[in-house]
């Protein structure tokens, strides 16, 4: 690539996605941020070599590669680093090749607000079934059927994709 | 990583595939969601400018400084550009608890004073009656517009001065037209009407200028060590540490010289020099971010925390102690509204997860 007015497209498009990638392993605002912006040098450093078509696939494999390498750098419990690692892999691999997150955040709007309420105060506050229950004066059985049913719906949106193991 | 899932298998070497995939499908989820609403609050704007700067300021670390006129100073500069605040490293005190920076319990409040055996008058409660010919309010004065009082001494020259307390910022319009804008913990002394073929103030703290121009008087600022001579241009000048006056140069051409004006040079607009015992040092900054300050925001690009707590501890006026001294020597980027109260600031601070700061009885602790 030699038009260097693509490369900021290519950071807003994809700064945030990126950023978020990296925090979901690393829960670390600071840590995410200085490897998404490493990540963003290092493409443009070698900006002459890469072809547009594959940069995203390149800045995702230089952002899980140094996430990977802060895990295991950092004092944090071996069998979470094997998950994460693998999971990232994978999360990695699925978004190069057909945009997944893009896909997720078109779905979620198919969700009615109480269920993407109960989905983010379980998944990106990290809150048990049972405080969420209590919050929202329901059983935690209840909190569990609504989850099974958005992730139902995600899938169904997403052409069950969701459940295919990959190869 | 306190939040992060631990998968319940208990098996060590090889994951299993089921949690896998549950945890990789919850992630995905996790990241959409975040992403739609952007939690962390990113302003990619911002970030892509900080990249650009960044990537600037790599470049510019290996071209740096051609301090043209301070031959022998060079040597003396690859030393302290190679090894970044080794002084400050050993000195550090070994009791628990630093303090870096003291409050002033003094009354603060903006004043002025005419002439050197004048008393401080209280800008604020006086705007509209002081002795000379100038238009006051609470966060400025302007010679060139005439209030109408004391007739008699009109266009007398006094010298003034002003103070400028922690928290506060205060704009001057000088005779001439030039603009100055006084920075917290500042002051500025100046003639209220400029005679002669030069027009000369002197800063202690920080100010930035927006020098009329008048190709026949130049105007000088004598600030610390450092002293400079323009005709008409936009400067910021710092010296809170009094062994350093930075000079940051926005617009048009400056000559600066040290006091007894042997090291002479000029810079040019998008070059900062500072003047340090060592001599004089001239690179190419971006100079806009020294300047944040006057928009109101606290600007920190790649800072030591040390530092940053310093003009933290300056805008608030309180104690600032590290408790933690690795602490004062990690470097950050940090940018904050400082109109914002204390307490908003420290929860910024928090919330970058480099350090713990906390504020208590007047005094922030960093732990």
């Amino acid at each position: 690539m030699n038009d260097k007015t693509a490369f900021d497209k290519m950071f807003r498009e994809w700064y945030a996605q990126l950023f978020y990638f990296a925090y979901q392993f690393l829960n670390d605002t600071e840590a995410s941020r200085d490897i998404i912006h490493d990540s963003f040098e290092y493409l443009w450093r070698n900006y002459d070599k890469i072809d547009e078509r594959t940069a995203k696939s390149y800045l995702y494999t230089v952002v899980k590669t140094r996430c990977i390498d802060y895990l295991r750098k950092a004092s944090i419990h071996k069998d979470y680093v094997e998950y994460a690692a693998q999971a990232a892999e994978r999360i990695a691999d699925d978004n190069i090749a057909d945009d997944r997150i893009a896909k997720i955040r078109t779905a979620m709007k198919k969700l009615t607000p109480y269920n993407l309420h109960i989905l983010k105060e379980c998944f990106i506050h990290k809150k048990k079934y049972k405080e969420v229950a209590e919050e929202l004066n329901v059983s935690v059985a209840a909190i569990h059927k609504n989850i099974v049913k958005a992730l139902r719906i995600l899938r169904k949106e997403l052409g069950q994709e969701g459940n295919k193991k990959k190869d | 990583m306190k939040n992060a899932p631990m998968p319940d298998s208990g098996q060590t070497d090889k994951p299993d595939e089921k949690t896998i995939e549950q945890y990789r499908e919850m992630a995905e989820i996790a990241i959409a969601l975040r992403e739609e609403e952007n939690v962390s609050e990113i302003d990619v704007e911002k970030e892509l400018s900080m990249f650009k700067r960044n990537l600037r300021r790599k470049r510019n670390r290996r071209i740096m400084l051609r301090a043209a006129a301070v031959g022998a100073a060079a040597a003396v500069l690859v030393l302290y550009i190679l090894m970044p605040y080794p002084h400050r490293q050993k000195n550090l005190p070994q009791e628990e608890g630093i303090f870096v920076f003291h409050s002033d319990t003094s009354v603060q409040q903006i004043t002025l004073q005419i002439d050197e055996t004048g008393e401080k008058i209280p800008v604020e409660k006086n705007a509209t009656e002081m002795p000379f010919p100038a238009k006051v309010s609470p966060h400025e004065i302007n010679y060139t517009v005439d209030n109408g009082n004391a007739p008699t001494t009109r266009k007398k020259a006094n010298t003034h001065k002003l103070y400028i307390p922690r928290g506060e910022m205060f704009k001057v319009v000088l005779s001439d037209g030039t603009e100055v804008l006084l920075n917290a913990d500042s002051r500025l002394s100046y003639p209220s009407v400029f005679k002669g073929k030069q027009r000369i103030v002197a800063l202690e703290g920080e100010a930035y200028f927006n020098v009329a121009k008048d190709a026949e008087r130049p105007f000088i600022v004598k600030s610390g060590a450092l002293y400079t001579k323009v005709l008409g241009t936009i400067f910021n000048i710092c010296n809170y540490n009094s062994d350093k006056t930075t000079i940051t140069l926005i617009e048009g051409k400056v000559e600066i010289s040290d006091k007894s004006g042997t090291q002479r040079l000029e810079i040019a607009a998008g070059e900062k020099a500072s003047i340090t015992p060592e001599g004089i040092f001239v690179e190419k900054a971006d100079t806009n971010s020294y300047v944040y300050w006057k928009e109101g925001y606290f600007y920190f690009d790649d800072c030591t925390m040390v530092d940053m707590m310093k003009e933290i501890g300056r805008w608030y006026n309180v104690d600032i102690e590290f408790r933690n001294r690795q602490a004062m020597e990690l470097r950050m980027h940090f940018f904050a509204d400082r109109r914002e109260d204390i307490f908003y600031t420290i929860q910024l601070l928090n919330s970058m997860e480099k350090v713990h700061a906390s504020f208590v009885s007047g005094k922030v602790i960093i732990e």
